[in-house]
């Protein structure tokens, strides 16, 4: 039963502003001190004041209340099959298979603004997404898209954009965004010359550091270069399930040759595509905490399940709400860290050729690894013991494999990549400048396997 | 409805200063939402960055306190994947008019369906009080100390101007009317905006001699009209003033639903036609090495065609090929160039670095390119004969464009020709497989484009036998056989 309707006052809420003092038409309200003092005699509980009170502060008790709504909106529909190209032996284009790939994970938001040589995964998805329960948009510029996509990943619909090298710098605000909140999202990034406008049509590999380090501040990050139209496919569907797996942004690093080439790949049925889809929670939402540290990455409910939680960039507790403490900043930090490089096992992929009695070793990634790989199968053919290291996962950087292999007793590393040296200071780190020579190009030219023979030679 | 069910009590008293209009805001938002019979479940709830956007922690709906400016980005993409939600942005007036301009303009030209609430105290609060792109002419800011010379925003008219469903102004003054204006734009299917007029007693009131709350109250009621009243008032009266009420309210189709209704029926209906088949790979031999082809010749001679067609039908025989357009500016120089890969093997590096077949389109392709091709016995230098003056000896010539215009009246198929002349030449492809991609890729006039590539094939076939083997080409084949 309510009450008789009368005003209340809460003292820890009025922070005294008294702003409601001249809204009282009885002044039943005086500032008295660093509070609101009540008159109840005054007060005929009008409640015109709470609509003033900014804090809060005022409430009417026993006010009849209309009983609110808990209603529910639609549910997501469960994936279903999708139309997709007969399983099979096709010649595809980069750019086709990586979108593929996209709706193959369970991909069905896009949002991207047009750049040179990323455009065609923009427009394979705006062709494709609408035939299967999805939608595309195109954005006023790289900055929205990533908010969006990072929006639409929230409410529980996996999406992706793609890019090139200055749109790239464009979302690298919300890239952060994204790694702060754990919000798993798929970014495409056809590498280019740059910097700047640079050369808009030629590949380069120039933005691996950019990769790592773009957004401001520590943090992690899941970077995968393919090399290959069939990797364009396998590599986003598992960067999607990286993402889902570890609720963070997930980066393909295409150079503009893997997006642009067509060749050879061997398609799937759907059906059968391994997917990884985000946890659910296992507690009743007033349990609920969206980063609970029990977890390396806690689940991640889809909106309108009842779970109502809180994002923010700010320094945040488990339960997602900003928080200022020392200890508890730190804490966050240090578990965005661990829960990527904790899981290093199953992030990172290499390929390595001929590599069991190489005594030197090149190493190569995205599509120089394959004029790598040419030049190293033709100094094999002249009795050179030489292998081929490629890192498929670029961050986190293999360190690790690359001194096994200095320990196993390869004398020589041979860096070889499309910009002026990013990652051949990885390379150095982990088995000392010493050992390691570079290779590199960024003339907006492929390297060719010629440059790299005779590198080797 | 008691506007504590939509609030996260735990989490009072908020951050906002002492009689911050902020929280005038957000209580007639809650209210309006409360009264609009919407459930909590259906609300998501987005910000920027400042002031305002701090509010997005305190109500209980699905929030996200995104970045400065992006707080509609954010709600763009949930609108867009989930149009079962009511999506609202709050944003202060730097966030919706400086750092976020683009998006908000954009959001309501689009008519996303997003319910924005500008919270304007014509001032940056949380950095301390610099001046924004509402901060009035002549008003001082910390980084106004002189008074501000630039010209100030008008939301509304921004608004309206750039498409929104929905356009009001309310203020703090009047918090009942401006929760009912908040309830009528939630109402709205379409991006509804209200700029709810605020007060920053921290920072702009004490450098503008508004040095107590109350006296900031009052020189904003005073500074604000009902736009009703709008007639009752000279000019003089209305001058650096704003008019409050309903601008906009005029509702049109939404972004999704104008996607749904339009770009969704088509797009399933070109699904539901035939899907790609895949390719049944045959087994053809490929003489064996590495081939590495540049097709070169006029933009609009279908060179780009040509090497698609070449290296599907090699695929298509069971190898290995690899195409690399030209791209982007330089297509549209008139020159156009393809670069294809062909192997009985997997092909490691996918681009031509010495080419040992050339296909030449033109006269000034085949001078560029002919220097580029290795001197091997492999070597195939391949020519449309009609487009070049002299031909020199080691250049094979196939009248490629005269047999396309003249024997099938289709001038377009010269590239078709070509590639039956090089399926009979080089034995790169098979002729069933050539057969077979372009009856898979031609459309139009298939029979005719078939016809052409057997045409081509013969001629080709017929220069090999008057050769009595071409360069190596025909030693190739001979040698050739698979893997
Ligand atoms: S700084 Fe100004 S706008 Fe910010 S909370 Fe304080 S009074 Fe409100």
């Amino acid at each position: 039963m309510r009450g008789k309707r009368r005003l209340a006052v809460l003292d820890a809420r009025c922070k005294g502003c008294g702003i409601c003092v001249p809204v009282c038409k009885t002044s039943a309200l005086t500032l008295e001190g660093p509070k609101i003092r009540l008159d109840e005699e005054k007060c005929n509980a009008c409640g015109l004041c709470t609509f003033s009170c900014p804090d809060f502060a005022l409430t009417i008790h026993g006010a009849e209340g209309k009983a609110r709504s808990e209603r529910l909106p639609a549910a997501l529909p469960p994936r279903g099959a999708i139309p997709q190209p007969a399983p099979g032996l096709h010649f595809m284009q980069g750019a086709t298979a990586c979108s593929e790939g996209a709706l193959a994970a369970g991909c069905r938001f896009y949002a991207g603004y047009p750049i040179t040589p990323s455009t065609e995964v923009a427009e394979e998805m705006a062709a494709r997404l609408p035939q299967v329960g999805g939608r595309f948009i195109q954005l006023e510029d790289e900055i929205a898209s990533m908010g969006a996509i990072a929006g639409a990943s929230l409410s529980g619909v996996k999406s992706m954009t793609a890019t090139s090298g200055p749109g790239f710098s464009l979302m690298q605000e919300n890239l952060g965004a994204a790694c702060m909140r754990e919000i798993p999202v798929v970014v495409v990034n056809v590498m280019r010359g740059g910097p700047c406008t640079g050369l808009p049509t030629r590949p380069a590999q120039g933005d691996v550091m950019q990769a790592r380090w773009g957004t401001h501040g520590d943090h992690q990050i899941i970077a995968l270069v393919p090399w290959s139209v069939e990797e364009m496919f396998r590599l986003t569907v598992r960067a999607f399930n990286l993402a889902e797996r570890y609720r963070t942004p997930v980066l393909l690093l295409p150079d503009e040759i893997t997006a642009h080439m067509r060749e050879r790949i061997l398609l799937p049925d759907y059906a059968t595509v391994q997917v990884v889809d985000r946890l659910a929670p296992t507690v009743a939402p007033e349990k609920f905490a969206p980063f609970d540290a029990a977890y390396a990455a806690a689940p991640l409910p889809a909106y309108g399940r009842g779970y109502r939680f809180h994002v923010t960039g700010l320094a945040h507790r488990a339960d997602g709400f900003p928080t200022g403490e020392a200890a508890a900043a730190a804490a966050l930090l240090d578990r965005l860290e661990r829960k990527i490089l904790d899981a290093r096992a199953d992030i990172e992929e290499v390929d390595e050729t001929a590599i069991a009695d190489a005594e030197t070793v090149v190493v190569a990634y995205g599509s120089t690894a394959r004029s790598a790989r040419q030049a190293v199968m033709a100094a094999r053919t002249r009795g050179r013991r030489v292998g081929l290291f490629r890192p498929v996962t670029l961050w986190p950087f293999p360190t690790d494999r690359l001194i096994a292999l200095a320990d196993r007793g390869v004398r020589q590393f041979v860096m070889v990549e499309a910009n002026r040296g990013q990652i051949v200071g990885e390379v150095e780190r982990a088995v000392g400048r010493r050992s390691v020579r570079a290779v590199l190009q960024a003339d907006g030219n492929p390297i060719m396997s010629r440059t790299i023979e005779q590198a080797l030679a | 409805m008691q506007q504590q069910e939509y609030l996260r009590e735990q989490h009072f008293p908020h951050i906002l200063c002492p009689g911050c209009g902020h929280g005038i805001v957000l209580g007639a938002i809650v209210r309006a939402i409360g009264k609009s019979g919407l459930s909590k479940n259906e609300i998501v709830f987005t910000s920027g960055i400042g002031c305002a956007s701090r509010t997005a922690g305190y109500v209980d709906f699905h929030t996200i306190h995104t970045t400065h400016g992006r707080g509609l980005t954010f709600a763009t993409g949930v609108a867009v994947a989930r149009p079962e939600f009511k999506v609202i942005t709050v944003m202060g007036d730097g966030d919706a008019t400086a750092i976020g301009g683009n998006h908000f303009i954009h959001a309501a030209r689009r008519n996303m369906n997003i319910t924005a609430i500008v919270f304007n105290n014509n001032i940056y609060g949380m950095t301390g009080g610099q001046y924004s792109p509402t901060t009035p002419t002549g008003a001082f800011a910390s980084t106004a100390l002189y008074g501000n010379v630039e010209p100030a925003f008008d939301v509304v008219a921004l608004s309206a101007a750039a498409g929104a469903s929905f356009v009001a102004r309310g203020s703090v003054t009047e918090p009942v009317k401006l929760e009912r204006m908040i309830q009528r734009a939630l109402a709205v299917k379409g991006f509804a905006i209200v700029e709810a007029m605020s007060t920053c007693p921290t920072t702009f009131g004490p450098r503008n001699m508004l040095k107590t709350v109350e006296s900031y109250m009052n020189w904003l009621k005073d500074h604000t009209y009902d736009r009703g009243k709008e007639a009752d008032l000279a000019p003089e009266a209305r001058a650096g003033k704003w008019p409050l009420g309903i601008f906009v309210d005029e509702q049109r189709r939404t972004y999704v639903e104008a996607y749904d209704a339009e770009v969704v029926p088509k797009a399933r209906a070109a699904a539901a036609g035939e899907a790609e088949d895949a390719i049944g790979p045959g087994a053809h031999a490929m003489p064996p090495g590495r081939w590495e082809l540049v097709i070169a010749g006029r933009a609009g001679q279908g060179i780009q065609r040509l090497g698609a067609l070449l290296a599907e039908a090699a695929i298509r025989d069971g190898n290995h090929a690899a195409q690399i357009e030209n791209y982007g500016p330089a297509a549209r120089t008139g020159i156009s160039l393809t670069e294809v890969v062909a192997s009985g093997e997997p092909i490691d590096f996918p681009l031509v670095e010495t080419p040992n077949v050339l296909v030449a389109m033109t006269q000034e392709a085949l001078s560029a390119h002919r220097g580029r091709v290795a001197r091997s016995a492999r070597a195939l230098v391949l020519a449309d004969s009609s487009q070049i003056r002299d031909l020199p000896e080691d250049v094979i010539g196939v009248p490629a464009s005269a047999t396309a215009r003249d024997e099938f009246k289709l001038p377009m198929a010269s590239n078709v020709v070509l590639l039956g002349a090089l399926a009979a030449l080089s034995k790169i492809v098979s002729l069933e497989a050539a057969e077979a991609t372009v009856a898979r890729r031609v459309a139009r006039s298939r029979e005719q484009n078939l016809a052409a590539l057997r045409r081509g094939y013969e001629l080709g076939m017929g220069v090999a036998g008057l050769a009595g083997g071409v360069g190596g080409v025909a030693g190739g084949v001979g040698a050739g056989g698979k893997r």
